[in-house]
């Protein structure tokens, strides 16, 4: 990163080591954000992107390394704090299986409101306006079940932005899309964090959506690729 | 005799002067290097010469003279010709990028910071294509940049698995 | 064949084949009590409770015991669904291999067949158990009056009837594993879940109005329509399984559009989508709150009465309701797991996007009460109100009983579904966590 953006850094692991049973997902990577910046973590299958954005995200807590988002050690944090910083301040976008499948799509984009206690009428009213802009308001009554890949992950990314998070956390958004739809899928995100100055933080082995970043960080075996005379 | 079949499409739709032609090439190929004026003026003339165009007006209103050309039925045959023969899917010759991966391998030079290094060359005009991909609306020129996008992608791709290779290459060696 | 189903319903875990093994048991233990009832010799040497001997009464027991039933079916029904998913997965692969739709189903058969038919042979051993603890006692003119809690006959010998529940019951498991296993068959790509089944219809009013129909004939005394009123509660009992999954669907629709509570919105929208689970649930909860009203009304009558058989029969009646309740409370905690195993990722999601452990829990708390109570608090105003209208007795005690049956009734809803969420909890934690969003 930029020395002199050292100053704006929202996000930063440093050091983060995460086992998974005997297997070493992360061994001392590291992923520093600025607001508004958005960044594209790349790399192998396996090499630890995905866990490196869920420990950043504060859902896996690491063995060691430091974790801070806002200055704010999460590790000091109890789960309970954790859940309702992630509710408010992130946005998470998977690549698939994260809508409730019994709820209607404008139900699953409102639940992040009613969690936070916004009154019903007002939750509604948000969550339309997110399917609105992501051309989905004639899916507001259909379940997941219901729809195709791309529409799904549309629905998904309104859940992700109806909070107004400060930063987007988004692994293999387009996945499972073909390249039209991922390119949809991929501008709202950009626009959205744009707007907003959210940073995002993608994780993708897809060099279309890494081209799209500020920055790329590279992961190799669990942690950051060495950068050899740059 | 790319350049020629390309005016002779464009030709097809109605008759054009010099300008007109690379403006239009231009717009329709706009992830290659824009035409020199040069090049569309000596295609022209090999074209007239090959019976496949021809002058169908010419203008002098106080400026430069302005030759407008159209296609001739001999033109429209070639065009149509040269749209059903097939390209050939390869064997691609091996381009420089390739020479120097190899070279530098087998030197025994450090390829990682190579590959490193031509990843970040690559992902930079990666990142123009996709950004003009936004930009533009209409289906053709998208579908012009999809064929660099998805060639510099392979490029992008066979450089990482380059890099994997060499990094379990030394694994074993080590 | 044979090898190859008992891999299959290897891979299908110990957990569920205890569970059907455990609720034939339970099912095949009873119905030996209600055929040794039935096949009571009435000069047999034996001591049993007056309401046992009474050949008046003794039609109301079996048919109480038949009743008792009905919570282990419930459970059976919901340990057959529970991997449901996974298991229609493995079957869909095995037709994908080239297995026809018979041998699939025959598989299934067999998979749910081991397990339900050792259950009835184990039934022998929960009947030996019941007898043991309340079985009539040999003639002893010391002590006139038999215990008032034995109520299992034990003078009958073995029976070419008892053989022929267990068989019956063995044969029905097996039939229900085939026919849990025809979705499979008709698409070798397995069964397309979570697509919104069909809303289902209150068609239990005609029963009810059946019922209704009936109930002037039950409430006379002439002793040839004696069995009316068997007839009649067995028609209500009839619609209240077959309305509950329609009276989940409108009771969650209703309060899917007011509530602003996220737990209760999800839990509204699974009972939605799946109405049935819940529904059948609370029917048996209603159906146990009826009962548990009307015990309190019957308790309240016979305080203070001579005859000490009615207490103990209330008592007895008492402790089945309870068991019955957590059986119940049961069922739903095995659908809850089931519906967590099939969405662990998405109940991951949620965990990660913020939803509190304690919320999840609320949901799945919610799903049990939200229809649970309201039947159980019908059921038992209904059975409280019965005996007090129908005996015409002062309007205070029908109010007290009424008050205390719903009280009662509802406390011990609200224990149960506190029970069932507590026993989903470790299930609960393992879908939540977050290793169920790694893709790699």
């Amino acid at each position: 990163m930029n020395e002199d953006r050292m100053d704006e850094v929202l996000l930063d692991s440093q050091s983060v080591h995460k086992s998974f049973g005997r297997t070493e997902a992360l061994r001392g990577a590291s992923l520093s954000v600025a607001a508004g910046e958005v960044v594209a973590v790349t790399g192998p299958s396996g090499s630890g992107k995905s866990t490196l954005l869920l420990c950043a995200a504060g859902v896996l807590r690491p063995e060691s390394g430091r974790v801070t988002y806002a200055g704010q050690d999460l590790d000091e944090l109890g789960e309970a704090e954790r859940s309702r910083l992630r509710r408010r301040d992130f946005g998470l976008v998977l690549q698939f299986g994260q809508l409730v499948p019994e709820m209607s799509a404008v139900q699953n984009v409102a639940l992040p409101l009613l969690l936070d206690r916004h009154d019903k009428a007002s939750s509604f009213t948000a969550a339309r306006g997110w399917l609105e802009r992501l051309d989905a308001l004639d899916l507001a009554d259909a379940r997941p079940g219901e729809m195709s890949g791309g529409e799904s992950q549309r629905i998904a990314i309104a859940r992700a932005l109806v909070s107004g998070p400060r930063v987007i956390f988004a692994d293999e958004p387009t996945g499972a899309l073909d390249t039209v739809n991922s390119e949809r899928v991929l501008q709202v995100l950009l626009e959205v964090s744009r707007e907003t100055s959210a940073s995002l933080v993608l994780v993708t082995h897809d060099n279309r959506v890494a081209a799209v970043a500020d920055r790329e960080v590279i992961l190799r075996d669990g942690s950051n690729e060495l950068r050899v005379g740059a | 005799m790319a350049i020629g079949h390309v005016l002779l499409g464009i030709l097809e739709r109605g008759p054009a002067h010099g300008y007109d032609l690379k403006r239009t090439h231009d717009e329709r190929f706009p992830s290659a290097k824009p035409l020199a004026f040069g090049q569309v003026y000596a295609g022209l003339a090999k074209l007239a010469s090959d019976g496949l165009v021809e002058v169908a007006e010419t203008q002098q209103e106080g400026g430069p003279e302005r030759t407008t050309y159209a296609i001739t039925p001999a033109g429209v045959e070639t065009l149509e010709s040269w749209l059903a023969a097939m390209e050939s899917a390869g064997p691609y010759p091996a381009d420089e990028l390739v020479r120097k991966t190899i070279t530098s391998l087998l030197r025994g030079a450090d390829t990682t910071a190579f590959l490193q290094r031509q990843r970040a060359t690559h992902l930079a005009v990666m990142r123009e294509l996709v950004a003009s991909q936004a930009d533009v609306t209409n289906a053709a020129a998208s579908i012009a940049i999809d064929h660099s996008i998805s060639h510099l992608d392979a490029d992008l791709r066979w450089l990482e698995t380059a890099a994997e290779r060499v990094a379990a290459d030394r694994t074993r060696t080590a | 064949m044979f090898a190859l189903a008992w891999t299959m319903a290897r891979a299908g875990g110990w957990a569920r084949s205890a569970l059907l093994a455990g609720c034939t048991a339970a099912v095949s233990g009873l119905l030996l009590v209600a055929v040794a009832l039935i096949f009571i010799s009435d000069s047999a040497d034996e001591q049993v409770a007056s309401f046992v001997r009474d050949g008046g009464t003794r039609g109301g027991v079996v048919f109480a015991v038949l009743l008792l039933t009905l919570p282990p079916l419930l459970l059976l029904d919901q340990a057959v669904r529970l991997g449901s998913a996974h298991r229609g997965r493995r079957l869909a692969a095995l037709r994908v291999a080239g297995a026809t739709p018979s041998e699939v189903r025959r598989l299934g058969a067999i998979e749910v067949g081991i397990p339900t038919s050792v259950g009835a042979v184990l039934g022998i051993g929960v009947f030996a158990v019941l007898r043991g603890l309340l079985g009539g006692r040999e003639y002893d003119p010391e002590t006139l009056d038999g215990s008032n809690f034995a109520v299992v006959p034990t003078s009958g010998a073995p029976s070419l009837w008892q053989v022929a529940v267990v068989a019956v019951v063995a044969v029905v498991g097996t039939f229900v594993g085939w026919w849990a296993s025809r979705a499979v068959v008709n698409s070798p790509l397995g069964v397309t879940r979570r697509r919104s089944q069909r809303p289902p219809r209150p068609w239990g009013f005609v029963l009810l109005l059946l019922a209704a129909a009936l109930t002037p004939t039950a409430l006379s005394v002439n002793h040839d329509t004696d069995f009316v009123p068997f007839v009649v509660i067995a028609l209500i009992v009839l619609a209240l399984v077959v309305l509950a999954p329609w009276v989940a669907y409108v009771i969650a629709k209703r309060l899917a559009r007011r509530t602003d509570r996220p737990a209760s919105l999800l839990a509204a929208q699974r009972i939605i989508a799946e109405p049935g689970a819940a529904g059948r649930a609370a029917a048996a909860i209603g159906g146990i709150g009826l009962v548990s009203g009307g015990v309190v009304g019957f308790i309240l009558d016979v305080r203070g009465n001579e005859d000490s058989s009615y207490m103990a029969g209330a008592i007895l009646v008492a402790i089945s309701l309870l068991v019955g309740l957590l059986v119940a409370a049961g069922s739903m905690a095995v659908h809850s797991v089931e519906s967590l195993l099939d969405r662990r990722r998405e109940v991951a999601f949620l965990a990660a996007s913020g939803m509190l452990e304690s919320e999840l829990e609320l949901a799945a708390r919610r799903e049990i009460t939200m229809v649970a109570l309201p039947l159980a608090s019908v059921g038992s105003a209904l059975g409280a109100a019965t005996l007090p209208v129908i005996g015409g007795g002062p309007l205070a005690e029908s109010i007290v009983a009424i008050v205390l049956g719903v009280g009662i009734t509802v406390t011990l809803v609200w224990l149960a579904s506190a029970f069932a969420v507590r026993a989903v909890r470790p299930w609960a934690r393992r879908a939540a966590s977050p290793l169920n969003l790694r893709t790699e």
